[in-house]
């Protein structure tokens, strides 16, 4: 099996969830979303965040129509179209008319003004999506899932994350080791960073050992608490921080495994 | 449910004097998924013995929801077992055509519905007003006319398309070639090649 082919779902007897067989799909539905949500109401240890420093408010301009240009410009014109079926290609032609941009820059600038994120874009549509290579497929975690959400909610929030790390980059919040998902940064960047610590090591005679690690689920699981109280201490404003807390309130998503669709779920943990 | 469950009992082997200690859990697991044993039309082992001391049994068994016309219908055909020592089961599982999803709704990439559609978009998203939004209530106004708006054009403009044996497959040989090509070089342009015929 591999990633970038068809996922047909493999023909197994049933998901074992907690030692039970899931005969039907709310037994199933229920294993898959118990599965992604597993640190649900997990107590977090917020005192972590003690340690950082309390940085210098952020000024957040209101955004631009070029900002959402520049942040469509990379967008694929073959990606298949999201739930709303409107593909990139569709925006980008939309986009290219003046009023609608002005009309969608003013939508967004109020919803950081008000602080509030629609309910339409907190519904989202999860695929279940087999993981390659697994000697067995009767455990929910042999699968993964594809968060599916409507195209123009994607463009919106691409345009407010590339603001986010723009300013957490320029009030040099984020950790210089932090390479993964910074702009400009690359895996490259990271095994020249390696290279060049192995190889003054060895330069001084010494011996160099490596331990890498892998956090599980790592984005699924994040705390939103947690979460907001780092975006404080990069120091952006009470309406921003009021954006981000509304935006993460009240989401649901919709599991599909093959043709069926279940029920909405409630989801509070975890991004992307 | 079908398998071969490995389980001699006198319920389903006429050979056999005794039941066994799994069949009842069998029997209870089928009943919780509301089916029951199905019967062969033509009774006979299902399984030969590796040698001519052993004996022949029925270990290979079909369940079904007694509603379902393919019931009890079910038969043996040793003639194409080849080199198992297991004689395949035939069963005719009846599938409505209502319950066949062949068709779906598309809209045809650089056609005129498509150039209708997104008119359709920028005309509607030009009439919203959002020159003094103020609340939760006026964002909320503005992101539900835009959603009525997508689908609005989506069901206006999108076309009924059928699923049919000469329909173009998701993935063909050309989407292999060009992926192991990708996986072989590592190369940009494979990759792009490989984008451009899926």
């Amino acid at each position: 099996m591999n990633w970038v082919r068809k996922k047909n779902l493999p023909a197994i007897e049933a998901i074992y969830h907690k030692d039970h067989p899931c005969n039907n799909l709310t037994a199933l539905w229920n294993a898959l979303h118990s599965l992604y949500n597993s640190a649900e109401n997990r107590s977090i240890n917020m005192r972590l965040l003690d340690r950082i420093n309390q940085y210098d408010d952020i000024d957040w301009p209101p955004f631009t129509g070029q900002e959402f240009i520049n942040a469509i410009a990379k967008c694929s014109n073959t990606s298949l179209p999201g739930p709303d079926h409107v593909t990139w290609r569709h925006l980008k032609t939309l986009i290219s008319d003046k009023t609608c941009l002005s009309k969608i820059v003013n939508i967004t600038n109020t919803c950081i003004t008000v602080g509030y994120w629609p309910d339409q874009f907190k519904e989202s549509t999860s695929v279940i999506i087999p993981k390659p290579n697994k000697a067995s497929y009767n455990i929910p975690k042999a699968f993964r899932p594809i968060v599916l959400l409507n195209t123009m909610d994607k463009l919106i929030e691409k345009v407010i994350s590339h603001r986010l790390q723009f300013h957490l980059s320029a009030n040099k919040f984020l950790d210089p080791n932090q390479l993964g998902g910074i702009r400009q940064w690359s895996t490259i960047d990271a095994e020249m960073y390696l290279m060049h610590l192995i190889c003054t090591s060895w330069a001084k005679e010494c011996h160099i050992s490596i331990i890498a690690f892998d956090i599980v689920q790592f984005f699924p699981l994040l705390n939103h608490d947690f979460l907001h109280l780092c975006l404080a201490k990069a120091g952006l404003n009470a309406n921003v921080l009021r954006f981000f807390r509304n935006y993460h309130s009240n989401r649901s998503t919709t599991y599909v495994w093959n043709n069926f669709t279940s029920q909405k779920f409630a989801t509070s943990i975890g991004v992307g | 449910m079908i398998d071969n469950f490995n389980i001699r009992d006198s319920n389903w082997d006429p050979s056999i004097q005794y039941h066994s200690i799994h069949m009842e859990d069998l029997m209870f697991i089928a009943d919780s998924l509301d089916l029951e044993l199905a019967m062969l039309i033509n009774l006979g082992p299902t399984r030969f013995a590796d040698n001519q001391q052993g004996f022949n049994s029925v270990l290979d068994l079909v369940f079904m929801n007694p509603n379902n016309s393919g019931f009890n219908k079910h038969t043996l055909n040793p003639d194409i077992c080849l080199p198992s020592d297991h004689v395949p089961l035939i069963i005719e599982v009846g599938i409505k055509e209502e319950n066949i999803d062949y068709t779906f709704q598309a809209i045809k990439k650089d056609s005129e519905e498509e150039e209708a559609f997104i008119k359709d978009i920028v005309k509607d998203i030009r009439n919203i007003n959002t020159s003094r939004l103020k609340n939760q209530a006026d964002i909320q106004r503005c992101t539900i006319t835009l959603s009525t708006t997508f689908k609005d054009a989506w069901s206006i403009h999108s076309t009924t398309k059928r699923i049919t044996k000469h329909s173009k497959e998701w993935w063909n040989k050309q989407c292999t070639m060009c992926i192991n090509k990708y996986h072989e070089t590592g190369n940009i342009n494979s990759w792009k090649a490989f984008k451009l015929v899926i």
